[in-house]
């Protein structure tokens, strides 16, 4: 399947700074082409391995970035990263059996915290998704899911009890999405937890997860622990859901008011040409 | 290779195993199912996924008489018709949200499915079976049948005297994958029956039930004994294919069953 030109224009993290240490390399794969990066002497170089051919390259967020594209999108600001008093935890990556379109869907999606994450992120009895604004931004560059609530009995690692927390959702990028919400301990601030994703193939993603908070109290192990059950638990609804590849044919699913986002991105996607990792209305156009 | 399919009755499960209020999951090639059974006993063979965001239901929860989809909570009834969206309990959930059935029936001790639209009867055995075992062996069926067919299989159990019973199984094949074996000269029972779930073009699921003969303290025996053989049964078909010859295993690693001789008798 050819790369479609949306899915080729944009930057992916393949690793955390400290995975391609000095005079160290890493090998990873991305959109089906196996890549080196490098580091020798500070300087980071990345390459395609079958002819070695050299691939831009970045350090952000933490994270290492390439793309195959010879002149790229920029790469999307995330301002929260220069505020101070803010801890950076990166989990390493997970490999996930899925498109990165169906991660990102169900990272967008708050209907399933009290069946998938019960007693930490919801509970049964307060199920109801309120209504929620989604809309992309004015380039139609991204998306944003707006003004988002629901009752956590332990929206975090920090919170004792439980919470009406407020979230908001930034799409970025086709595989990259940022959660903002109510920071437990500061009123005037949010929590940011993303996933940056790399898609390995179509149908399997190595997913790059990062927490940015104001958080005193919690060691990295706690933040990373909580994070982790949290992903486990997604993970095993994404390697059963059929099919892999996310559809994007209006009816080969059921959406509901209750998931605004799922469509407002499946809608994104489809606008943009997008067809990697997703099923197969365009592919045949 | 055999097309695996749901256009014949095709065993999924041992009843047994699917007890009241819980849902489990069975492929047959292409067709990934979720079985499952409402407190009502009443078995059901569906779609493996939800038509909400695709997640397979086998991994959802039984409730009463309804399923409940693990990701979002969608829950349907016995119909296949949603009932309630969690997130929406409001809206009248759509009515085009219907999952896809399988005929389903209950015979022997087995769940047989079959594609929606058969239109013949399910097999039926006649008498008072007792689900023994499922074992999958890592053959196809229709390799699986041609061991049964060729009636190569010797079931082997002690007598009232405690002599070594050596009874041919000479199967009858009531359909696809279907092996009934008349067992006349057994004390402990007066048949199995062997039916095969084509998983994949390299695996089949072989469902057994006994009739059991004689008192019903003896049935624990019999069932013991069938389960130690099924393990034989497997062992034979694996390594038949993988060209180690029956008769170059030791006999004692192979108590209880033996290749008859090709020739006459
Ligand atoms: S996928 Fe089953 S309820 Fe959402
Ligand atoms: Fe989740």
């Amino acid at each position: 399947m050819a790369l479609d030109e949306f899915t080729r224009s944009h930057w992916y993290a393949i690793g955390r700074l400290e995975d391609v240490p000095d005079g160290g390399s890493r090998s990873t794969r991305l959109l089906g082409h196996d890549v080196v990066a490098e580091r020798r002497a500070e300087a980071l170089s990345i390459r395609l391995k079958a002819d070695g051919a050299p691939l831009k390259a970045q350090e952000r967020y933490g994270h290492v970035w390439t793309t195959l594209h010879d002149d790229p999108r920029p790469l999307y600001d995330i301002p929260e990263f220069e505020e101070k008093g803010r801890r950076l935890v990166t989990a390493g990556c997970v490999s996930v059996r899925c498109s990165g379109l169906r991660a990102v869907e169900n990272f967008l999606d708050l209907a399933h915290f009290p069946f998938v994450h019960a007693g930490i992120l919801g509970v049964e009895e307060q199920a109801t998704v309120e209504q929620y604004e989604v809309e992309p931004d004015r380039n139609e560059d991204e998306l944003w899911a707006t003004s988002c609530k629901f009752y956590q009995p332990r929206a975090a690692a920090t919170a004792e009890s439980g919470q009406v927390t407020h979230y908001k959702y930034r799409v970025p990028h086709p595989f990259s999405t940022i959660l903002y919400k109510t920071c437990p301990i500061r009123d005037d601030a949010w929590d940011l937890i993303g996933l940056f994703i790399q898609p390995v193939e179509e149908d399997l993603s190595d997913v790059h997860s990062f927490v940015l908070v104001f958080d005193e109290d919690n060691s990295d192990t706690d933040l990373l622990h909580f994070q982790q059950t949290i992903f486990l638990q997604d993970r095993f609804i994404l390697e059963n859901q059929v099919p892999r590849l996310l559809p994007l044919v209006p009816g080969s699913e059921t959406p509901t008011r209750a998931d605004a986002s799922s469509i407002a991105y499946r809608r994104w996607l489809r606008k943009k040409g997008l067809t990697y990792g997703a099923l197969p209305a365009i592919r045949a156009a | 290779m055999e097309e695996a399919s749901l256009s014949s009755w095709t065993a999924v499960g041992l009843s047994a195993a699917v007890s009241p209020g819980t849902a489990c999951r069975a492929l047959v090639g292409d067709h990934d199912l979720v079985i499952w059974r409402g407190r009502d006993r009443q078995v059901r063979v569906w779609e493996n996924r939800c038509p909400h965001r695709g997640m397979r239901l086998s991994y959802g929860f039984v409730r009463g008489d309804r399923l409940t989809c693990c990701y979002h909570g969608w829950t349907y009834d016995g119909e296949g018709a949603c009932t309630l969206i969690p997130a929406r309990p409001d809206l009248a959930p759509p009515k085009a949200v219907r999952i896809g059935q399988y005929a389903r029936a209950e015979h022997a001790g087995i769940i047989w499915a079959a594609s929606g639209s058969i239109g013949m009867e399910a097999p039926s055995f006649p008498g008072d079976w007792i689900g023994c075992r499922s074992i999958a062996i890592d053959r196809p069926r229709e390799e699986v049948d041609s061991h049964f067919a060729s009636g190569r299989f010797i079931l082997s159990h002690p007598d009232q005297h405690g002599e070594i019973n050596r009874i041919a199984c000479a199967p009858s094949l009531n359909g696809d994958g279907v092996h009934r074996i008349e067992l006349h000269d057994s004390h402990l029972f007066e048949a199995v029956l062997c039916a095969g779930q084509p998983v994949s073009g390299t695996q089949t699921m072989l469902h057994v039930s006994v009739r059991p003969r004689g008192a019903a303290g003896k049935h624990g025996e019999a069932l013991r004994h069938v389960s130690d053989w099924l393990k034989e049964v497997r062992t034979l078909v694996e390594n038949r294919r993988a060209g180690i010859r029956t008769l170059g295993v030791p006999r004692a690693r192979l108590p209880h069953i033996l290749e008859r001789d090709h020739g006459p008798g």
